[in-house]
C-alpha cells in the first residue's frame, strides 16, 4: 500500500491497465487517485471503469445479414464538491487516463490537483468481487460461439416463416451483452461486477392487399451462458403468428374512453411508465413528479401493490451490484394503495433525502448514474382474466402491448399491439391503431382488479443515463376507465 | 482533439497485413463534448467527455464482410476487433456483395473539411448561461415550478474514413445545441410541458436566452388549456412536428428497407404519385441552414442534394453503394456503414408548390388543429403499418383565437395524410432534422376529452 505520496512522485508512477480483467490490481491506482481527489477539496469522488464485449446477430427471412460485434472499454470520474457533482468519461483506461478526467473533473468545480500536498490515498474495502461470489467469471468464455447464435437464429426465423400467413418479411435478432464493471470510490466503495445480458427478438410483416401488420416479439434474460442453448422459441413463433394472423384484417379502434384489461408480461409497461418514472428520484430532485411528496400517502388502488427488484431470477434487469457499487434491494413501492419507497440513487439520497436502493444505473461509462427502475411488476392479486371480462359491458382487452413514454407533468401513453374489443362480458373481435393515453395520478386509482397469473416480460427503458435492460411485469388488470385513442 | 488518425491508419494496416487481411475499410469519429444542465438555479449535471470509436469492416478470400465496432483503439484492442471481424465475416450471408463506394477506390478523391477551432467554452460559461437562463424561465412566472429538462452542449469532433487503398476522408463538425422544457403549474390545474430545442454550428452562434424566451413563450401558450371534441378535423402541423411524423416512416423513401420489404413502398412506387401535388421533398445535407452539413458518407460516398418527391411523385429513394448497384443507379450518399449496410435521410427539406392563398392563413382557420409538436413516436407509430396514433401538444384555431388543447391524440395512415396535403405555407423554419413549413392535412381523426 503506497501512503503519503506527493504528487511529484505519483506523476512518475507507472500503471498501466490490466488488459485480462478489472482485479485487485487496480486498487492501488485507484486509491491513490481518489486519494488525490479528495486532498484537492472534492467532498467525494467515484471510479467507474467499464469493458464491454457484445454481439449481434440479425437473420432477415431465411439468411445471415449481419453479424455486429461491439468491443468497448472506458471510464468515468464522479466529483461531488457539496451537492453539485459532475462527471467526465475518456476511452483512455490507463492511470494517466483516469488521472487527466479526474483532474478535468476537480477543474469543472474549480480545484486543482496541488504538488505541494502530502496524498494519502483511499482505504478501499476488499475487493467485492460479484464475479468470484457468484461464479460467472466464466460467462465470456462460456457463452454460445457466433456460429451457435446464428443456427438458432436461423432456426427460429424458419419457424417464424412457417407460421405465418400472407407473409411479406420476417426478421430474428438475437445479441448478448458481457459487461465487466469496477467501481471504486471515496468512501471505500470497491467492487466488480460482471453482467450478461441476453436476448432474440422476433419480428413479422404481412400484407394483403391494403391490409398491412406487423407484430413483434422479445424474449430477455440476464442470466447464466445458457440462454440461446436452452431456449425455446416455439412459443414465440406461435405467438407472432397469432398476432399478425389476427390483426391483419382487424379494423380500426373507435377512440373513446373505455374499461380495459391489460395482459400480464409486457402489459406491466403501464406501470413503468405511468407510475414508475415518477417514483425514481431523478424526478423528485427536478420537482417533475406529481408524486414527490406524497410518501406514506395513498396514491394508487386498494388492490395495487408494486415492488421494483434489483434481482429477480433470470430477470432481464437483474443485477447483483448498482453502477455505483451498491448491493441491490428488494423495493416495496407500493403497498395496498400506499406510497412506500422511492427508487434512489446517491444523489437522489443527497438531494431528497430518500434511502438509497441500489438503483443507481446507466448504460455505459459514457453516462452518470442516475436512478432507474430494475425488475418492476405489480404484485398478483386474486381475481381470474374471466372475473375482469365478465365485468365489462363494452371495453379493450390489450393483449399484447408496445412501447411507451412518461413526461414531467405525469402524461403517458403506450401503444397496443394486439387489441381486442370486450362486449357484454366476452371477448369479441381484433381491434388495430389503439394507442392508451392517461394522466398518472389519475390512472393509479383506477387500476381495481388485480389477477393471479403475474408473468414478467424483458424491455428497454431510456432515460437520463441512456438506454438499459428492464424488466417489466404484472397479471392481468383492469383499469375502469382509460382514453384510447384511434381513428 | 486527441487522437492520432495517422497513427491509427498505420496500426490497422500493420495489423491487417500480419493476419493476412487484404480489403478493409474504417470508419469512425472522435468527439469532445461538454454540457451543463441547472436545477433550482443550481449547476446540475456538468458532464465533460472525450471518446473516440470506429468501426472496422473486412473483407474474407470469399469476399464476405464482418465488422467490429470498437472504442478500445490500443494497438491490442485493435488487434482484437480485427480479428472478430474477420472470424465473423465466414457467417454473414454472400449476397450481400459490399464493396468500396465509387468514391473510395483510389486517393485521388480523398476530402478533409476543416474548420478552424477555437478552443472550447469553459465549463464556467456554460454553467453561467445554462444557469441564466433557468432562471430567467422560473422568475418569468409563479406557474414555472421548475424546468426538468434543461441542457447546454457544446462538441467538436471529426468523423473520417479510409481504406485498405488509401482512400482518406475527414471532416470537423464543431455543433452546439441548448434546450430548456419548463414544467408549468396552475392551482388546481394539471401540469402542463413545452419548451424550445435550438441547434447550431459553433458556440458562438448558440443564443441561449433566446432559447429560454422562445421556451417560456411556448409553455404559456399552452397554460389556458381545454379539452377538445373527438372527431374529424382539418390538421395543421408545424415543422417540427411534420418532419418527426415523417421521419417516423422514413422507410417509405429507404432503398434499403424496400429491398427488405420493410418499406411502405417498393420498387414498383418510383414515379408514382404518392403524395398531393402540392409537396415536395428534398434531402439536403449541404443546405446553409444545416448546423451539421455531411459532405461524406458513412462508406465514404459524396453526399449530394437530392429530390426525393417532385408535385407528389416519389422521383428517387435514399441510396446506398449496395443499394444503388440493386437498383442500378448511383448512390446518393446515404449509406451507413455497418456488417449490413443501412440508409437514412441527412437533413431533409420540404417545400411547397402552391402559392399562398387567403384560404390557408393562419389566422383565419375555423376550428382547424394546430399541432405543435407530436409525441412519443416510438410508442404511436406502426412504420411498418402505416398507422400512428400520437398525443400531440396543440392549438385549437378559430379565426385569430388560438385555444390550447388539452390531452388529445392525433391518428391517421401516413400513406393517406400525404395524399391529403392540401397545402404548404412559406414559413420555412430550420429544425433538428430539416427545414420544413407548416403543412396543412384535409382532415384527421384527433381523440380528446372535451
Amino acid at each position: 500500500m503506497l501512503n503519503n505520496l506527493s504528487l511529484e512522485n505519483i506523476s512518475n508512477a507507472k500503471y498501466s491497465e490490466s488488459n485480462t480483467i478489472f482485479d485487485e490490481s487496480w486498487r492501488k491506482p485507484l486509491s491513490i487517485l481518489l486519494g488525490l481527489g479528495r486532498a484537492s477539496g472534492a467532498d467525494f469522488i467515484e471510479f467507474f471503469l467499464q469493458r464491454g464485449n457484445y454481439l449481434s446477430g440479425l437473420v432477415e427471412n431465411g439468411k445471415v445479414t449481419a453479424i455486429s460485434p461491439n468491443l468497448n472499454l472506458g471510464a468515468g470520474v464522479r466529483v461531488f464538491k457539496g451537492k453539485e457533482d459532475c462527471y467526465v468519461s475518456t476511452n483512455d483506461v490507463s492511470f494517466n487516463g483516469l488521472k487527466k478526467i479526474l483532474e478535468r473533473a476537480l477543474d469543472i468545480h474549480s480545484l486543482k490537483l496541488e504538488s505541494h500536498r502530502i496524498i494519502t490515498d483511499i482505504n478501499l474495502e476488499p475487493l467485492r468481487d460479484y464475479g468470484v461470489i457468484r461464479n460467472k467469471n466464466n460467462w465470456l468464455t462460456s457463452v454460445s460461439s457466433v456460429k451457435e447464435i446464428c443456427d438458432l437464429l436461423l432456426q427460429c426465423n424458419d419457424k417464424q416463416k412457417n407460421a405465418t400467413k400472407y407473409l411479406q418479411s420476417v426478421t430474428t435478432n438475437g445479441f448478448r451483452d458481457w459487461q465487466e464493471v469496477l467501481v471504486a470510490s471515496s468512501d471505500g466503495v470497491f467492487a466488480r461486477d460482471i453482467r450478461l445480458n441476453q436476448s432474440i427478438s422476433a419480428q413479422v410483416v404481412c400484407v394483403d392487399g391494403a391490409h398491412r401488420t406487423s407484430s413483434h416479439k422479445r424474449i430477455g434474460e440476464a442470466s447464466t451462458p445458457n440462454f440461446f442453448k436452452n431456449l425455446n422459441f416455439d412459443d414465440l413463433s406461435q405467438k407472432l403468428s397469432e398476432i399478425a394472423g389476427n390483426m391483419l384484417h382487424a379494423d380500426y379502434v373507435t377512440s373513446g374512453n373505455y374499461p380495459v384489461v391489460l395482459a400480464n408480461q409486457f402489459g406491466g409497461v403501464i406501470f413503468h411508465e405511468a407510475c414508475g418514472h415518477l417514483l425514481e428520484t431523478t424526478a423528485v430532485q427536478g420537482n417533475s413528479t406529481p408524486f414527490a411528496n406524497k410518501k406514506g400517502e395513498k396514491i394508487a388502488h386498494d388492490n395495487l401493490t408494486a415492488w421494483d427488484e434489483g434481482f429477480w431470477e433470470n430477470g432481464f434487469g437483474s443485477i447483483d451490484m448498482d453502477d455505483e457499487g451498491m448491493p441491490v434491494q428488494k423495493t416495496l413501492l407500493i403497498e395496498n394503495g400506499v406510497l412506500r419507497n422511492f427508487i434512489c440513487d446517491r444523489m437522489g439520497n443527497l438531494l431528497t433525502g430518500h434511502p438509497r436502493t441500489g438503483s443507481g444505473r446507466r448504460q455505459n461509462y459514457t453516462f452518470a448514474p442516475a436512478s432507474r427502475m430494475r425488475n418492476t411488476y405489480i404484485a398478483p392479486g386474486k381475481y381470474t382474466t374471466e372475473e375482469m371480462f365478465s365485468s365489462i359491458d363494452k371495453g379493450i382487452y390489450c393483449k399484447s402491448l408496445g412501447g411507451g413514454s412518461v413526461n414531467g407533468t405525469g402524461d403517458f401513453n403506450f401503444g397496443v399491439e394486439e387489441a381486442w374489443l370486450i362486449e357484454n362480458g366476452k371477448v369479441t373481435k381484433p381491434v388495430k391503431g389503439a394507442t392508451l393515453i392517461g394522466q398518472a395520478t389519475d390512472i393509479m386509482h383506477k387500476i381495481s382488479m388485480s389477477g393471479n397469473d403475474l408473468d414478467i416480460s424483458a424491455g428497454f427503458c431510456g432515460s437520463i443515463s441512456g438506454s438499459i435492460y428492464v424488466t417489466v411485469g404484472q397479471p392481468h388488470i383492469k383499469v375502469d376507465s382509460i382514453t384510447v385513442g384511434g381513428r | 482533439m486527441s487522437l492520432n488518425i495517422e497513427q491509427l491508419k498505420s496500426d490497422i494496416d500493420s495489423i491487417a497485413r500480419s493476419l493476412g487481411i487484404q480489403q478493409y475499410d474504417v470508419y469512425g469519429s472522435t468527439k469532445e463534448e461538454s454540457s451543463a444542465s441547472s436545477k433550482n438555479k443550481k449547476p446540475f449535471g456538468l458532464n465533460s467527455s472525450s471518446k473516440s470509436n470506429m468501426l472496422i469492416r473486412v473483407w474474407n478470400r470469399n469476399h464476405q464482410v464482418g465488422v467490429t465496432t470498437t472504442s478500445n483503439l490500443t494497438y491490442a484492442g485493435l488487434t482484437d476487433a480485427l480479428i472478430l471481424a474477420h472470424s465473423s465475416a465466414e457467417f454473414t450471408s454472400r449476397e450481400n456483395n459490399y464493396d468500396f463506394s465509387d468514391d473510395c477506390l483510389n486517393s485521388s478523391q480523398n476530402i478533409h473539411i476543416q474548420q478552424n477551432y477555437t478552443n472550447m467554452t469553459s465549463m464556467g460559461e456554460l454553467v453561467e448561461k445554462t444557469v441564466q437562463a433557468e432562471t430567467k424561465i422560473l422568475e418569468n412566472s409563479s406557474v414555472f415550478k421548475s424546468v426538468p429538462y434543461n441542457k447546454v452542449s457544446e462538441s467538436i469532433s471529426k468523423k473520417f474514413y479510409f481504406n485498405s487503398l488509401g482512400a482518406f476522408k475527414s471532416e470537423d463538425k464543431n455543433i452546439s445545441y441548448c434546450y430548456f422544457y419548463p414544467l408549468a403549474q396552475e392551482e388546481g390545474k394539471i401540469a402542463r410541458e413545452a419548451g424550445f430545442l435550438s441547434i447550431v454550428n459553433g458556440f458562438q452562434n448558440l443564443n441561449v436566452e433566446e432559447c429560454a424566451e422562445k421556451a417560456i413563450l411556448k409553455t404559456r401558450n399552452h397554460l389556458n388549456y381545454k379539452g377538445i371534441k373527438s372527431g374529424k378535423y382539418k390538421v395543421i402541423f408545424s415543422p417540427e412536428a411534420f418532419l418527426d411524423l415523417f421521419n417516423a416512416f422514413a422507410n417509405f423513401i429507404n432503398a434499403q428497407n424496400i429491398l427488405d420489404k420493410k418499406s411502405l413502398s417498393t420498387i414498383e412506387t418510383l414515379n408514382t404519385i404518392v403524395a398531393s401535388p402540392l409537396f415536395n421533398l428534398y434531402d439536403s445535407p449541404l443546405h446553409d441552414k444545416n448546423p451539421s452539413k455531411s459532405h461524406f458518407d458513412e462508406e465514404g460516398t459524396k453526399t449530394q442534394n437530392t429530390e426525393i418527391i417532385k408535385n407528389g411523385v416519389l422521383k428517387s429513394l435514399l441510396h446506398s453503394s449496395f443499394t444503388a448497384k440493386k437498383f442500378k443507379t448511383k448512390s446518393t450518399g446515404n449509406g451507413n456503414i455497418g456488417s449490413k449496410t443501412t440508409v437514412s435521410p441527412h437533413f431533409l427539406h420540404v417545400t411547397g408548390a402552391s402559392t399562398h392563398s387567403a384560404s390557408f392563413d393562419l389566422n383565419n382557420e375555423k376550428n382547424t388543429i394546430f399541432i405543435e409538436a407530436v409525441k412519443s413516436l416510438h410508442a404511436g407509430v406502426n412504420a411498418l403499418q402505416g398507422s400512428f396514433s400520437l398525443p400531440f401538444d396543440g392549438f385549437l384555431l378559430n379565426n385569430e383565437e388560438k385555444q390550447s388543447i388539452e390531452s388529445a391524440t392525433v391518428a391517421g395512415d401516413f400513406l393517406t395524410l400525404l395524399k391529403d396535403i392540401c397545402y404548404v405555407d412559406n414559413n420555412e423554419e430550420v429544425t433538428a432534422s430539416g427545414v420544413c413549413s407548416n403543412v396543412w392535412i384535409k382532415e384527421l381523426s384527433i381523440t380528446g376529452n372535451g
